[in-house]
């Protein structure tokens, strides 16, 4: 039963992978959007100055963990925060930053994930919260790109969590009561926390069932009580199910949610969020890895460039001016926003 | 299933960054627009057809252009749950697309009347077999919903509908909400037509659950056997007063905890009642069975927890006792593909000011229509 639903999701309809599907997608995704940028740059352009695969898959990582750092601060809660993460890694599987930047989005996105999420849709509040750490937007900017995001999302709005499903499994073995309580509630709690957290930045969603991945977050943090546990739910006779089970398991944990820099890379040539591919995968963000962002982000900037006096600006008049007004009084602050985006971060000093 | 693009490799046939605008164009040009068959407040609803097959459907066109005023909300819920719900006693939505105007299109099945309609047309004739055949339909489609974590949160008759063969299809989803997370504090109660509004959200309950469907469903159930609205309130506060009269005086006693909800009222201080029991709805219902009054009773219990579960519901004897449930395709009120056509027909001489008869059949295509739209 819980097949059926999972088969009919969207989740597995529109962005469920096989490790080297996502790998091309990626690849296609870039080679297209350099191609084209080729094109509107002309003469004046260079193709060793693109984006290369890799670097955009490290720079919208990147901007997954100042999403996630604005999730924080919007007090958001698990549900916006996991659907608005996986709503940006959705996207940049078929559009590339060289055609969108990841930053201009991120607003826009959130809003979305509690339109959502909560139903809540009070553009006032949300602009003036994201104000607070000096993001200034208009309800304009918020709110046009809803619909370019809804098509890119191929109008898929539900995200199927698997945080959601460690509640069942503590519920379940605390009743059972064959393992202290203690250490059901702490591994549990730590299993949510990975997949509230770290397990955002994985590619876990794209590879694996949410089932599959709640498992696997509760293997990372208690092999044993996850092992035991899945043991207990298979009926006698269907050993080889059970062992193909912790397979998966095991490898959707050592793989992607454990993944250290120096493990070896299992997936060798693919494109895939691993730490192992240079891609951070945490909400902090180690120094020298902000340093690789920044120089990309730099690149981007510079590619572009050109760019810069032709782009539409789809924003009016009216509101382009109040946006103005609005950044001119915070650089009054001394606030600067392309540094806030450069690499800093985006909560203010207390 | 219906969904072009639902066969399983979509997301490796996916096309590439701005490719999705040609994927918007191509679904967009994939149907052609009829006539308009209604109009309300938010949407205009078209009868359409796919180019290819000549195979009817419905367009709802959201009037707001989504450039400035972002996705409606009715819009987000709509297709954010009919995209992932698939069954076939729940409307299917084939696709979705952004017209040139930035409006947002949503392709459904075209169905061809609602319960509403069956109920108030005094011609037609039907009895207890055919409302067994609805009301297995609907628990199962809502069965469905609550099965994926869906609150529908709008169920009436004019949000059941049919298809030409007679199934049933619960539809409008303007309102419906995941309660995937639990113990979700917040959920506002100004939900459910009042009508079929069940007695925790008229007492302003921040957290329900999806007893608040079952009982909405109920109160259809009950006005399909009267065939008159049964608990008809002409206010939010008149509602209380002829829910607790019908249903009995909500307390402590029979609901533990109701007295410490936000807007909790004894609403009939001048006649408190218990809560109905079986035997007194056999005296309104008289021409009901045991075990449908059973049914019944489960469906429309005052405590939440007390109320019965769509799962529960579908074992009913009531389902399996004699007389059957009628067959889909042999229930009243559907209109066969000649008489559809007709009255398609009927509704381009309107439009083109003939005077001719038909007028009736115009109405009940321009309700039919109206039901479709999103926050009507």
């Amino acid at each position: 039963m819980e097949d059926v639903i999972y088969r009919q999701s969207t989740q597995y309809r529109f962005f469920t992978f096989t490790p080297s599907s996502l790998s091309s997608l990626r690849a296609a995704t870039n080679a297209h959007a350099a191609q084209q940028l080729l094109l509107e740059l002309g003469s004046s352009a260079s193709p060793e100055l693109m984006l290369t695969p890799i670097e955009e898959l490290k720079l919208v990582t990147y901007y997954l963990t100042t999403l996630f750092a604005l999730c924080d601060h919007f007090k958001t809660g698990s549900a916006v925060k996991a659907t608005a993460m996986t709503f940006l890694s959705r996207l940049y599987l078929r559009i590339s930053p060289l055609q969108i930047h990841p930053k201009t989005l991120l607003l826009p996105i959130l809003f979305l994930a509690f339109k959502s999420e909560t139903g809540i849709q009070s553009t006032t509040w949300f602009i003036k919260t994201a104000a607070e750490v000096n993001l200034i937007t208009t309800k304009e900017e918020l709110l046009a790109p809803e619909i370019n995001i809804a098509m890119n999302l191929r109008w898929s709005f539900q995200v199927l969590h698997p945080y959601r499903g460690i509640e069942g499994v503590k519920a379940e073995l605390l009743v059972r009561g064959e393992l202290p309580k203690e250490r059901v509630e702490r591994s549990c709690a730590k299993a949510r926390s990975l997949l509230t957290g770290g397990g955002l930045f994985t590619d876990c969603y794209f590879l694996y069932t949410p089932g599959q991945i709640t498992m696997a977050g509760l293997w990372a943090v208690d092999a044993e009580m996850c092992e035991g546990y899945l043991r207990s739910k298979m009926p006698a006779g269907e050993e080889k199910v059970l062992e193909k089970l912790l397979r998966v398991v095991r490898e959707c944990a050592q793989w992607h949610l454990l993944a250290k820099t120096e493990d070896g890379n299992n997936y060798p040539g693919l494109l895939l969020r691993l730490p192992q591919n240079g891609v951070f995968m945490d909400a902090e963000v180690p120094a020298e890895l902000k340093k690789e962002a920044v120089r990309i982000d730099r690149k981007l900037q510079l590619l572009r460039k050109p760019l810069n006096g032709k782009v539409k600006h789809q924003a009016t008049d009216a509101a382009e001016e109040e946006r103005r007004a609005k950044k001119r009084k915070l650089e009054q602050d001394k606030m600067d926003l392309d540094d806030v985006f450069g690499g800093g971060s985006i909560i203010p000093k207390k | 299933m219906a969904t072009p693009s639902n066969g399983t490799p979509a997301s490796t046939l996916a096309a590439v960054g701005d490719a999705v605008a040609d994927i918007n164009a191509e679904t967009r040009d994939k149907y052609i627009k009829d006539e308009k068959v209604g109009e309300g407040t938010y949407a205009i609803v078209y009868r359409a057809r796919i180019k290819a097959t000549g195979e009817q459907v419905a367009i709802k066109k959201i009037k707001i252009s989504s450039q400035q005023a972002g996705i409606s909300m009715d819009s987000l819920r709509e297709i954010k749950h009919l995209q992932e719900l698939r069954h076939d006693n729940i409307v299917n939505l084939l696709d979705v697309f952004v017209g040139r105007s930035h409006n947002i299109n949503a392709v459904l099945e075209f169905l061809a009347g609602d319960l509403e309609g069956i109920i108030k047309d005094g011609s037609v004739i039907y009895g207890t077999s055919d409302i067994k055949s609805w009301m297995a339909m609907s628990l199962r489609g809502l069965w469905w919903c609550h099965r994926n974590f869906v609150l529908h949160r709008d169920i009436k008759p004019n949000n059941l509908l049919y298809t030409v063969d007679g199934i049933l299809k619960i539809a409008d989803f303007g309102l419906a909400r995941s309660f995937a997370d639990p113990g979700s504090m917040n959920m506002t109660s100004q939900v459910v037509t009042r009508w079929y509004r069940p007695p925790e959200l008229l007492y302003g309950a921040k957290s329900y659950s999806s007893a608040i469907d079952v009982f909405s469903l109920g109160i259809v159930f009950a006005e399909l056997i009267l065939r008159v609205p049964y608990l008809p309130g002409e206010t939010d506060i008149q509602q209380m007063v002829v829910m607790a009269n019908a249903l009995g005086t909500p307390s402590e006693q029979n609901w533990p905890g109701v007295t410490s909800l936000p807007d909790y009222v004894i609403p009939n201080p001048d006649n408190i009642l218990n809560e109905v029991t079986i035997p007194d709805l056999r005296r309104q219902f008289t021409s009901m069975s045991t075990s449908g009054l059973e049914l019944l009773h489960g469906m429309i219990r005052l405590d939440p927890r007390n109320r019965i579960t769509c799962r529960k519901a579908l074992d009913s004897e009531w389902f399996s006792e004699e007389p059957l449930p009628t067959k889909p395709q042999d229930l009243p009120g559907k209109k066969g593909k000649e008489e559809q056509d007709k009255a398609g027909q009927d509704l381009k001489r309107r439009a083109g000011l003939d005077e001719g008869l038909g007028g009736e059949e115009l109405d009940r295509g321009k309700k039919v229509a109206r039901r479709l739209n999103f926050g009507m």
